[in-house]
């Protein structure tokens, strides 16, 4: 008889049992695959929504720090403004290379307006170095008045209308997914459209735009290479009066912090519930060997060698854990697609599905933990087991 | 009788006095006038002020008399922090009156000195994360330089108003430093950092890198001075990474940029700062005494500078605690030491 086919009848004999150890490794290994595709998902969205972003600094009202931050990160606008001349000054900073100003405005939720969760955005076409760029890639054309361009996470069509404020504006094309909720929820327009919107919602609007006309939000600035974004914000800020420069750095750092946080509670749960499955798959198998004693006497008098005894308790361990693995895998992969909005949405934290090529390996690295945990906590019983004479093993086992 | 009478003897015994009182008076004013003057040096007297852990910063008076190699002291006062946190940099303005104290947690405080009691004038909350400020130096140009030891690069601050310390610049980035000091010329910049137990020596100008000085082996460099004249910078040591320490500074020569001498403590010993007399004869090296649990003190040991021999040290963390009944508990962040010190010499 084949020990493949051996194997899986002891398996199958006590099925109770089988499965709360299957689900036990399942567990552990859905913690652990959820956990790695959530960390990448983060990460890999925070890098791409700072690339995108562009700019080595984002100078904004003292105080506004955190604000700023939410904006960023979460996409909710904050109403901070400061005098537009703020932008001549940072010009004139030693490190600066090109600095371009921006206007944040929360979209109104009222019957007159477009009813979606969306941060308009006003930017300087002559002077932008952040917007423009990947603009290119949804418009082939300077955008222009009265047109919008819209993140992916707005649900609006390409030449349809949106309403803000009382002012109909045209979606012109979308930028691509990045999971960074500023560019995602963003609809980016020209400081001219967002000044007459202003200047309408005054007479169209429920709630006017109560935002003076020289006002912006902040101002973007990309530095000469030869000055780090850290440096260049000390430049700025001992130079600008009641501002503050965030590097964009910082915004990844912040979000790596809290990133920190969740990692630990997540390493602290999994390595504990690793300990359990480890112990409880050791204990099981010994009781189940110990109850096989009489049974694994037999097959050793029938002529099988120690090694097989070996090999037929360790694939029993190898089987129930590898199919706990995949079980754990599909269902971790399942849970984090189905709740990855509502949780990091919880943690404020940006989120982007990652690749088909890092779901892959980090289910073949959850699998192997999960196979290996299995081999591991069989190794001794199945050792002492396989070195028992046949003779004995049947008179204990009786 | 009949000779006492004559007058031979009454002219000699008119002589002998005069003559006696000639002498007496030439013994009494010219010889020793002109031995004091000639011999005597001038003692020096000053207030130590000092960096601590434990929220507090602590003046102590110092008194180095070279003419009997004697020192004296004894700790004057304390001056809590509001923030309660620990602080390894302390420095002085050049005209003695102002004390800048950043606090580990990088907050700013600007200290009046000038009165009898310190009195803190400002206070504030320069960066969003802990810098613990180490090393701090006032150059030339008149800024602030404080060496960083959680994002090892020096910040530069304006203090030409010393109620508002501006943040300026960010320069000279390596590791974990601690010593920053700026060449009186203002040519070099020399940064001291722990965890490459090296001195760094860069190019004021350009920002670059020009120099390297390991002044011994696996040691934690803490902070350095320069002495009065620029050329030589005294930088304190662990002289070992050991529990146990053997305590150092070293002597480099700022021109050759190389080590020309060492004063060690030995074991037992950590130092943590160097200061000088304004003549630059005595060294005044502020010492933790290790193991930390055991001694919870450091101390301010005086060096000759010229015989590089010790003359005397004083306790500044514990004469007081014990006085005051004060046995402070030990933790990471929150230990019993000195590390900066500053001196205001009496002129």
């Amino acid at each position: 008889m084949r020990i493949p086919y051996l194997a899986v009848k002891n398996i199958t004999r006590k099925p109770f049992r089988s499965l709360a150890l299957i689900l036990s490794v399942a567990l552990v290994s859905g913690l652990l695959f959820a956990g790695a595709i959530s960390l990448k998902g983060v990460l890999t969205s925070i890098s791409l929504g700072a690339k995108r972003l562009g700019a080595d600094l984002m100078v904004v009202p003292e105080g506004s720090e955190d604000k700023v931050r939410t904006t960023l990160i979460a996409g909710k606008p904050a109403p901070i403004y400061m005098p537009a001349d703020i932008l001549d000054k940072v010009k004139k900073v030693k490190g600066v290379k090109q600095a371009s100003p921006q206007l944040f405005i929360k979209a109104a939720i009222y019957p007159c307006c477009t009813d979606v969760d969306a941060i308009l955005i006003a930017f300087d076409p002559l002077t932008d170095f952040t917007v423009s760029p990947w603009l290119k890639d949804a418009l082939d054309r300077p955008l222009r008045k009265d047109e919008v361009i819209i993140g992916r996470s707005i649900p609006v069509e390409k030449g349809a209308e949106m309403t803000f404020y009382g002012k109909a504006l045209t979606v012109a094309g979308y930028l691509s997914d990045t999971g960074f909720e500023y560019i995602d929820h963003g609809v980016f327009m020209t400081f001219e459209t967002a000044r007459e919107m202003i200047r309408q919602s005054k007479e169209k609007a429920k709630e006017p735009l109560k935002i003076t006309e020289d006002s912006i939000s902040a101002v973007l600035v990309q530095l000469d290479p030869s000055v780090s974004p850290e440096r260049g914000a000390v430049f700025v800020e001992y130079e600008v009066k009641g501002v503050k420069a965030i590097a964009a750095q910082d915004v990844v750092g912040a979000v790596k912090a809290q990133l920190l946080v969740l990692l630990k509670i997540l390493l602290s749960v999994g390595f504990a519930l690793w300990a359990v499955t480890l112990v409880l798959i050791t204990v099981v198998f010994s009781m189940i060997l110990n109850e096989r004693q009489r049974e694994i006497g037999i097959i050793r008098s029938l002529g099988a060698k120690k090694q097989a005894v070996f090999s037929l308790i360790t694939l029993e361990a190898l089987i129930i854990s590898a199919i706990g693995g995949g079980l754990g895998i599909g269902a971790g992969g399942i849970v984090m697609y189905l709740l990855k909005k509502p949780v990091m949405t919880a943690f404020k934290l940006p989120y982007l599905w990652p690749d088909n090529a890092f779901i892959i390996s980090a289910g073949a690295g959850t699998l192997l933990v999960a196979v290996m945990t299995g081999i591991a906590a069989v190794f001794y019983p199945a050792f002492r087991c396989s070195r028992m004479e046949p003779y004995e093993a049947i008179r204990k086992g009786e | 009788m009949k000779i006492l009478q004559e007058k031979g003897f009454k002219i000699f015994a008119v002589v002998l006095s005069c003559m006696l009182i000639v002498v007496a008076a030439y013994f009494f004013f010219s010889p020793a006038e002109e031995l004091s003057a000639q011999d005597a040096k001038p003692i020096y007297k000053g207030k130590v002020y000092s960096a601590t852990r434990g929220g507090h910063m602590v003046f102590t008076t110092i008194t180095i008399d070279p003419n009997r190699e004697m020192i004296s002291g004894t700790i004057a006062g304390r001056l809590p922090l509001p923030n309660n946190n620990g602080a390894d940099a302390i420095e002085m303005s050049k005209d003695q009156k102002t004390i800048y104290y950043p606090t580990w947690n990088s907050t700013l405080y600007t200290i009046d000195i000038s009165a009898k009691e310190p009195k803190i004038i400002a206070e504030k909350k320069f960066f969003e994360k802990e810098t613990k400020m180490c090393g701090s130096h006032i150059g030339p140009d008149g800024k602030l330089y404080l060496s960083s030891m959680s994002f090892g690069d020096i910040h530069k601050f304006d203090v030409s108003d010393p109620k508002d310390p501006k943040l300026m610049d960010r320069v000279y980035k390596t590791t974990y430093l601690c010593g920053v000091q700026v060449l009186n010329d203002g040519k070099y910049i020399f940064t001291t950092d722990m965890k490459d137990h090296k001195i760094y020596v860069y190019d004021a100008k350009t920002h670059e890198k020009i120099k390297e000085i390991t002044p011994g082996g696996k040691e934690f460099l803490h902070r350095a001075r320069l002495s009065p004249d620029g050329k030589l910078l005294y930088q304190a040591s662990t002289g070992s990474t050991t529990p146990d320490a053997n305590g150092r500074f070293y002597i480099v020569d700022t021109k050759k940029m190389k080590v020309k001498d060492t004063v060690v403590f030995g074991v037992n010993y950590d130092a943590h700062d160097v200061a000088t007399t304004p003549d630059g004869k005595y060294a005044i090296a502020a010492v933790r005494r290790v193991p930390a649990k055991e001694y919870k003190d450091s101390e301010y040991i005086v060096v000759n500078l010229q015989n590089k021999r010790v003359i005397g040290s004083i306790s500044m963390c514990k004469s007081c605690h014990n006085a005051m009944g004060v046995d402070p508990e030990v933790k990471s962040g929150r230990e019993v030491f000195i590390c900066g010190i500053q001196i205001a010499w009496e002129k």
